[in-house]
């Protein structure tokens, strides 16, 4: 089983994106913000990180930054899952090291069909 | 005292009085905003207790079938609708920032010192004021409606 990081401060948003992708079979872990993430991305090994922009003590972008600097999760897919839509937004998520950039609200269809397109 | 003085003086009483009424109906309008949040926050979590319980019995009885359940749709659609309290919160945090911002403008504008007022340090003040709360409010929310928003892979 692939195992999938959710990252996001609203614990009912994380509840939706972990029913959704545990509906498609994948094992999904929370985190309330990129601090608590990368301890967590740190001690497990995760196939798949998706966080949130917007998050107290450590934001989206800072996480994936930090994570890119783990030889783990050099290659591994990390997407953004953020209301921020701006192409600049979207820019900075690139340059960072994103893997892809999703707006919420989201599809659970289209979440699953993005994570399996991603994990190959 | 001259009737030039007068004037000013009337001026700065009308500018503070306007300035605490206006204080005040803020004051009551982030309360409002506060307790609308609460309300919401209370029924989107009976909402997702009552979700979850569904969606366990959705997969419990997804296991037993050999295709999906005509159920499912609804449920992602309803997870869909769900996120919308996120996106309403934000909403709700920027109006009380904003209505944060208009306050201290308001209580700037009550410091004046009749007729010993720098006027235009005064414009001066309002203005910056006006762009440090632009910048606070930089990040704005696309979503205009219902629809889930865009996937792009790098």
């Amino acid at each position: 089983m692939k195992n999938i990081l959710a990252v996001d401060d609203s614990r009912s948003l994380r509840q939706m994106v972990n029913f959704s992708l545990k509906s498609a079979g994948y094992g999904v872990t929370e985190a309330g913000d990129g601090v608590e993430a990368l301890e967590l991305a740190l001690s497990q090994d995760f196939d798949l990180v998706l966080t949130d922009q917007n998050m107290p003590r450590m934001d989206g972008l800072t996480l994936i930054r930090s994570l890119r600097q783990l030889p783990r999760y050099q290659r591994k897919p990390i997407l953004m899952l953020t209301t921020e839509a701006s192409d600049e937004m979207k820019a900075q998520g690139r340059a960072v090291g994103a893997t892809g950039w999703i707006v919420k609200p989201f599809d659970p269809e289209r979440l699953i069909a993005v994570v399996r397109k991603v994990l190959g | 005292m001259n009737s030039s003085s007068i004037g000013q003086d009337k001026a700065t009483q009308y500018l503070h009085g306007l300035s605490e009424l206006i204080q005040a109906q803020i004051e009551a309008a982030c309360a409002d905003l506060a307790q609308t949040g609460e309300l919401l926050d209370e029924a989107v979590d009976q909402l997702n207790q009552s979700f979850n319980a569904l969606g366990e019995g959705l997969m419990q009885e997804q296991d037993d079938r050999t295709d999906t359940s005509p159920l499912l749709p609804h449920v992602h659609s309803a997870i869909t609708g769900l996120q919308f309290h996120d996106l309403a919160s934000q909403l709700l945090q920027r109006i009380r920032q904003r209505l944060e911002g208009l306050s201290e403008i308001a209580a700037a504008a009550a410091m004046s010192d009749g007729p010993a007022t720098d006027w235009d340090q005064s414009r001066q003040t309002l203005m910056e004021q006006q762009s440090a709360l632009e910048q606070r409010l930089q990040n704005r929310l696309r979503q205009q409606n219902l629809d889930s928003g865009d996937i792009e892979l790098f």
